[in-house]
């Protein structure tokens, strides 16, 4: 029934190992804001904890600070002035972590576990995101018990990326909708999807040019992401490509595995798939090609971040649940590794 | 994302397992004999065959591929998923767990896992070999007709086939997905906004917007922001924090471990609801009586929302210019190969 990873090294790729990482696995990852003069890098984990590193220049990684909640974590965001982070968690609040005082203050409630929060920074207003299993999409004063605004979600969130001003939330039952973020949040229009299974990871990518949000990657859980732009010059910019599936086997048919993260990179807006066959991969979606696929580590990889220049890739390797509880192996630690990436990420020259 | 040019020569030797990326070219290169294809131009062109073996490939994939199978699925792209189908993302399988360990009722959870997985798995398997229900379905989806669920459930199928059910059972508290007991964390709090006159009158942050600021920021959105950079964001940056607590929990093993449940509003000096600090905050919006006032576009650069309408109707085709299978075709999400229109598009059909 399930696929086996074996006679793999833990880290065959030789990256940057992350001091104290998590005690289990993590579910988001985030590097800190340009604001901020130094690197810094937030992971939420399944172990209840949020965990911050300063990440110096030699790739030398040293724990800051860490904080708790009553659930395991689900997403995290950083405030755009680097300052705060936002964690949401399973025990259905979200809670805004001052990294100075190293104070906690919750910020946001639902009525299920929250599955993503994003900050939301506008020229006339900021405002924090969160999405919810309670089917609604709510916006927050981090100042006010009550949302500004609230909205329902045909399903429960699977996944979100915000991108002012455009947001995109991908659902349970396979819809997406677009929100515009302009003057106020607004539902901008439902996407059919184009994918067949269960939607798990979104990321907005910009135009090249004008470097606006134009379109989003999205994810499923049958190794395959689609390249969907908002607004199509040609129905035929909109395609799907096949990912994390290693070669078929003699019986002749594939193993499938979860596309568990999609990031743009900053700088030249190819991006990085992660996925639960413990492989990575770099992708030029204009060339339509695979820039690199470095060797795959044992366990899957369950998230991955670009830092804000491009020149650091972090990926987090732990149990992503994906063959079930019978294959949940605690004694299998969690790690995160970092990769100097600029280079690899170059589209491929036209 | 190569694209195989055996496939368009029609004689690739891999089929859906080829690692390139099978892609029609365009009718004049075109050879192979059309496989199922759900996007057919007329629909009165595909036969029920079609659609089974369509259905039959992708599912005979996700059952050998070892996929999640708590997993909707939706016979054609941007059609409506297959009903019935029960649908969990593992992190909802996990957190089902880690709930049970710490509610010691684990053997409880699994077996329901364990059942629907086994639901699932089962109407995977009724896909593989369709009855004259299932057909009917796959035909109404491809119509885009509302699909009726076609499945002759094995399980209890009332209990599970409704997935939100699990955390609505959360939220009430019953034995089998036992959550914390507070449904609504500000409960205890909005007795003191009902009272407060300020949040009454201000309670959105989508304020008007300052012009002048709206031009600097909208141009300076990607620029970086350098006024914070010197200022380190750590108070004791020096402290270990790791250290102690890491050694925690090591030692604990119950994952849901975490520090003493705080106050949600800490301290009283944290306390952002106080009136003073309430008043500092809404200082500026007091005056605001419209809320969502929308932003002037002028002002905004262009985005993704804005789309260019192209002014010259000459290089749109007249609606009566068009073969019907032309339109069909337009009307589709995608080309089908052999039938991509040579005239450009209506205009109608653009936007």
């Amino acid at each position: 029934m399930f696929n086996q990873l074996g006679g793999v090294s833990a880290n065959p790729n030789k990256d940057l190992e992350v001091t104290s990482p998590p005690e289990d696995a993590v579910s988001s990852l985030e590097f800190s804001p340009p604001s901020v003069q130094q690197t810094f890098l937030i992971a939420g984990s399944w172990d209840c904890r949020v965990r911050c590193w300063e990440v110096e220049a030699s790739g030398k990684t040293v724990p800051k600070a860490a904080q708790g909640m009553d659930g395991p974590i689900l997403d995290v965001a950083w405030h755009d002035d680097g300052t705060k982070v936002f964690m949401a968690s399973t025990d259905k609040s979200v809670k805004c972590w001052d990294l100075a005082a190293n104070q906690t203050m919750q910020v946001a409630a639902h009525d299920a576990p929250v599955k993503a929060c994003h900050w939301i920074k506008a020229p006339n207003y900021t405002c924090l995101m969160t999405a919810s299993w309670d089917k609604t999409l709510k916006f927050w004063d981090t100042r006010s018990a009550v949302p500004s605004m609230t909205m329902n979600l045909s399903e429960r969130c699977y996944c979100a990326d915000v991108d002012y001003p455009l947001a995109a939330v991908g659902t349970a039952d396979r819809a997406i909708c677009l929100y515009t973020l302009e003057g106020k949040p607004a539902e901008f229009k439902r996407v059919e999807s184009p994918l067949k299974h269960q939607h798990r990871c979104i990321a907005i990518f910009r135009d090249k040019k004008s470097k606006q949000p134009t379109g989003f990657a999205l994810g499923s859980v049958e190794g395959r992401v689609a390249i969907q732009y908002v607004s199509p010059a040609n129905p035929k910019d909109n395609f799907t490509f096949k990912c994390h599936r290693p070669p078929a086997a003699a019986g002749g048919y594939q193993d499938i595995y979860a596309v568990n993260d999609i990031a743009f990179h900053p700088a030249h807006g190819t991006l990085a798939t992660v996925g639960s066959d413990g492989s990575f991969s770099f992708w030029d979606k204009d060339a339509r090609t695979k820039l690199k696929s470095p060797e795959p580590l044992d366990q899957p990889l369950t998230k991955c971040a670009f830092n804000h220049t491009g020149q650091i890739f972090a990926y987090a390797v732990g149990y992503d649940w994906s063959k079930g509880y019978e294959h949940y192996n605690p004694a299998k630690k969690t790690y995160i590794y970092l990769r100097a990436c600029y280079e690899d990420l170059k589209p491929r020259p036209s | 994302m190569v694209v195989c040019k055996f496939f368009q020569q029609g004689n690739c030797r891999y089929g859906q397992n080829c690692a390139y990326e099978h892609v029609y070219g365009s009718k004049y290169n075109y050879y192979a004999n059309a496989p199922s294809q759900p996007n057919k131009p007329q629909q009165t062109g595909v036969t029920d065959e079609q659609l089974v073996n369509q259905v039959q490939s992708d599912v005979q994939a996700v059952l050998r591929g070892g996929q999640w199978i708590l997993s909707s699925y939706a016979p054609f792209k941007e059609m409506p998923s297959f009903p019935g189908i029960i649908n969990l993302s593992p992190e909802e399988a996990r957190l089902l767990i880690y709930d049970a360990t710490s509610n010691n009722n684990l053997d409880q959870v699994i077996s329901y896992i364990n059942k629907v997985v086994k639901e699932n798995r089962s109407k995977y398997e009724q896909l593989l070999q369709p009855n004259a229900n299932i057909i009917n379905t796959l035909r109404s989806i491809y119509k885009g007709e509302t699909p009726a669920e076609p499945f002759t459930s094995t399980v209890n199928a009332g209990l599970i086939s409704n997935p939100s059910s699990l955390f609505r059972s959360a939220a009430q508290n019953t034995p089998v997905f036992n959550q914390s007991a507070t449904p609504s964390i500000f409960s205890q709090n909005t007795n003191a906004f009902s009272s407060s006159s300020v949040f009454a009158q201000n309670k959105s942050i989508f304020g008007p917007q300052n012009n002048q600021s709206v031009v600097n920021q909208g141009q300076g959105i990607f620029a970086q922001s350098q006024e914070t950079a010197a200022k380190s964001i750590f108070a004791q940056a020096s402290q270990n924090i790791f250290g102690p607590q890491t050694s925690t929990s090591n030692q604990n093993q119950n994952l849901f471990n975490t520090q003493s449940p705080s106050s949600i509003f800490a301290s009283a000096n944290q306390n952002i609801f106080g009136p003073k600090e309430t008043q500092n905050a809404f200082l500026s919006q007091t005056q605001n009586t419209n809320v969502f006032q929308k932003s002037d576009s002028s002002t905004v650069s262009p985005n993704v929302f804005q789309q260019a309408v192209v002014a010259d109707s000459g290089v749109y085709s007249k609606m009566e210019d068009l073969q019907e299978e032309d339109l069909e075709m337009y009307r589709s999400e995608e080309f089908t190969l052999g039938f991509v229109p040579e005239m450009p598009p209506p205009h109608s059909l653009c936007f």
